[in-house]
C-alpha cells in the first residue's frame, strides 16, 4: 500500500512541522533566557548544539523503537517491552504528571509575553480560561486540521529566525557573547544548561503515534525527527546567538523573542513576538494535549489508571474523563505554582522529567535489540549502541543537573521532583497489582 | 479472510442492533480498513448514516480514514469482544492508523458492545 510521492512529501511535511510546533514553547524560550543567565556566547551555544545532538542521537533510537511498534503510544508500549509492565507504568504517569506541570508553565510564560500587549490580564483568571478553553476544545472533539499546524508553525519559524537575524544584522560582531557570565563556565555549569537546552527540543517524538500507514515508519516518521531537531537547531540557535548581547534588558529576562522583537521593531516587534508565543503556545497544546488525554484513556481502558479516566462520550466519542483528569490536574498545578511562584521550580522539573523519560528510550532501544533481536525493524538506528548508552547516561546526569540551574531553587525542584517520580512509581505498583479486567482474563482460553 | 469477514459480519449485525452505538456514530461517515495477516485478510467496513452499511475486500492501496492492522487472530479477538483492543493497542499488537479522534470513536465503540 505505498502512497503516491506528493502524498508521502505532505505527510513527512506535517510530521516535521508537528514536531517543530511541539517544541517551541513559551517555556522553551523562559528556559533560553535562564540558560543565558549561566552560559553566554559560544558556551551557550556549545550547550544548544550539545543538547541538539544527544537529541538527534536520541530521534534515530525513537524512530527505531517506532519501526518497531508502528503507531504505539511510545512511552507505554517501547519501556513496557524493555523494562516490564511497572517500570513502563511508573514512566507513563510521570510523563501524565508532567503534562499537568508543563500546561501551567506554558500558560505562565505565554500571559507573561501577553501582559507586554495588554497588561490588564489577570494572570490566574486569565490561566484558567486558558485551560478551560483547551479542555473544551478537546472535549468537543475538535482537532486543527494538520494544514494549519504546517501554516502555523513555519510562520513561527520564519518570524524566530527572521527577528533573529535581522538583530544580528543590526549589532556589530563585537557585541555578541560581551555579557560576562556570572560564573565561570564550569564542565558542572556546562552540563546543568545542556540539560536545560534539552527542554527547547522536547516533544518532537510525539508524532511516532502519527503515521498514516506501516509505510510511514519506514522512513517519514524517523527521519522526520531528526529534520525538525536540525530546523530547531538553527532556531535555536539563532535566538540565542541573536539575543545573547540583549540580557541586560531586565525586563525581558525570561522572555528573550521579546527582547529581540523590542530591537528589531520597537512596539511592534514586541506584539509580532507576542503573536509568536500565541503560535507557539497553540501548536504546543494543539498536538500535545489531544495525544496526551487518548493515551490516558487507552491506560485507563487497560485498568491501569482510575476508571473515571475511561469514560467517553457516547453522543461525541470523545474521553472526557481523560481530558477531565488532564485538565484538572492543569488547573491543580496552575493554582499552586501561581501560589506559591513556583513556575522556575517546576519549569525545571519539567526539564529533569524529559531527561529521564530520553534516558529511558535510549535504553529501550539497545535492551530491545537483546532481548527481540529477529523482531522485524523497518527502520534501524545507525548510531552505535555504546553511542547511544552513552548519551542515555547523559541524559540521565542532565535529569539531576537541571535541578540544579538556580541554586536558590534547588531543594525545592529536587523535592517536587522525587515527589513526582515516587509518587507515579507507587501508583504504578498500586495499578499492576489490581486484577486484571475480566477480557484480559479471558484472553489465553481465547488462543 | 473467511474468519475475519465472518467475524467483521455478526460485528457489523451487532452494531446495527445496538441502538446507543448508532447514536455514537451517528454523523461518522468513515470507512475503516482491517487488515490481517493472511494474504487476503484485507476487508473495507463502511460506517454511514449511524449503521455499518458495507462489508467488501479492501485493494491493496485502499485509501481510508481509519487502518487497523494485526494478525488476523487478534482481530478476531478484538471484533468478537474477547480481547481488549486498547489493551491489544498499547501492547503493540493492533496497529492503528486514524485521528487521535477516531482511534477513540472506534474503542468507544467495542467499549459500549462489551463492556
Amino acid at each position: 500500500m505505498r502512497m503516491s510521492s506528493a502524498a508521502s512529501r505532505s505527510e513527512f511535511v506535517e510530521h516535521v512541522a508537528t514536531a517543530v510546533g511541539m517544541a517551541l514553547a513559551c517555556s522553551g524560550y523562559a528556559m533560553l533566557g535562564e540558560s543565558q543567565r549561566l552560559l553566554s556566547g559560544g558556551w551557550l551555544l556549545g550547550a544548544v548544539l550539545a543538547a541538539g545532538l544527544s537529541c538527534i542521537v536520541l530521534s534515530f533510537s525513537v524512530g527505531e523503537l517506532a519501526a518497531m511498534f508502528p503507531s504505539a503510544p511510545g512511552i507505554r508500549t517501547y519501556l513496557r517491552h524493555a523494562f516490564g509492565d511497572t517500570a513502563s507504568l511508573a514512566l507513563t504517569l510521570l510523563l501524565f504528571s508532567l503534562v499537568g506541570l508543563f500546561a501551567s508553565v506554558e500558560v505562565h510564560y505565554f500571559l507573561a509575553a501577553a501582559r507586554e500587549v495588554l497588561p490588564e490580564l489577570s494572570e490566574f483568571w486569565t490561566g484558567v480560561a486558558v485551560i478551560v478553553m483547551v479542555c473544551a476544545v478537546n472535549l468537543v472533539g475538535l482537532e486543527a486540521p494538520r494544514r494549519m499546524q504546517v501554516a502555523i508553525t513555519a510562520l513561527l519559524v520564519l518570524s524566530l529566525v527572521g527577528f533573529s537575524w535581522a538583530a544580528l544584522a543590526q549589532s556589530d560582531s563585537a557585541s555578541l557573547g560581551r555579557n560576562a557570565p556570572p560564573v565561570p563556565p564550569s564542565l558542572a555549569t556546562f552540563v546543568i544548561v545542556s540539560g536545560g537546552c534539552v527542554f527547547l527540543f522536547t516533544g518532537f517524538e510525539w508524532v511516532t503515534s502519527m503515521g498514516r500507514s506501516p509505510e510511514s515508519y519506514r522512513a517519514r516518521i524517523p527521519v522526520a525527527m531528526p529534520v525538525s531537531l536540525c530546523v530547531l537547531l538553527v532556531v535555536i540557535g539563532s535566538l540565542a546567538w541573536a539575543s545573547d548581547g540583549l540580557r541586560s534588558e531586565a525586563r525581558y529576562a525570561l522572555m528573550p523573542h521579546l527582547a529581540l522583537g523590542a530591537r528589531v521593531g520597537g512596539p511592534l516587534g514586541v506584539q509580532c513576538m507576542v503573536m509568536a508565543s500565541l503560535a507557539s503556545m497553540i501548536t504546543t497544546f494543539n498536538a500535545g494535549l489531544m495525544g496526551a488525554s487518548r493515551l490516558l484513556y487507552a491506560v485507563s481502558r487497560e485498568r491501569r489508571f482510575f476508571e473515571w479516566g475511561a469514560r467517553v462520550s457516547a453522543r461525541r466519542g470523545t474521553p472526557y474523563g481523560a481530558v477531565f483528569s488532564l485538565s484538572g490536574l492543569a488547573l491543580m498545578a496552575h493554582a499552586l505554582t501561581h501560589a506559591l511562584h513556583a513556575h522556575g521550580t517546576v519549569e525545571l522539573v519539567c526539564a529533569a522529567i524529559y531527561c529521564l523519560v530520553y534516558s529511558a528510550f535510549l535504553v529501550a532501544t539497545v535492551r530491545l535489540r537483546q532481548l527481540r533481536p529477529g523482531s522485524p525493524r523497518v527502520f534501524r538506528s545507525p548510531i552505535p549502541a555504546w553511542v547511544q548508552l552513552l548519551v542515555a547516561a547523559l541524559f540521565a546526569l542532565m535529569s539531576c543537573a537541571v535541578l540544579a540551574t538556580d541554586i536558590r531553587l534547588v531543594s525545592a525542584s529536587v523535592s517536587v521532583f522525587m515527589a513526582a517520580v515516587v509518587g507515579s512509581a507507587l501508583l504504578a505498583r498500586y495499578f499492576v497489582q489490581r486484577a486484571p479486567s475480566p477480557r484480559a482474563a479471558l484472553r489465553p482460553q481465547s488462543s | 479472510m473467511a474468519e475475519l469477514r465472518a467475524t467483521l459480519e455478526r460485528f457489523q449485525l451487532r452494531v446495527n442492533d445496538n441502538a446507543r452505538v448508532r447514536a455514537l456514530i451517528t454523523g461518522w461517515d468513515r470507512t475503516l480498513v482491517v487488515r490481517g495477516t493472511g494474504p487476503e485478510d484485507a476487508l473495507a467496513v463502511r460506517f454511514e448514516g449511524g449503521l455499518v452499511r458495507d462489508l467488501r475486500p479492501a485493494m491493496a492501496d485502499e485509501k481510508a480514514e481509519v487502518i487497523l492492522h494485526a494478525e488476523t487472530r487478534v482481530l478476531c479477538d478484538v471484533f468478537t469482544g474477547v480481547a481488549n483492543p486498547a489493551q491489544e493497542f498499547l501492547e503493540g499488537t493492533l496497529q492503528v492508523f486514524a485521528s487521535d479522534r477516531d482511534q477513540v470513536k472506534l474503542d468507544a465503540i467495542a467499549l459500549i458492545l462489551w463492556d
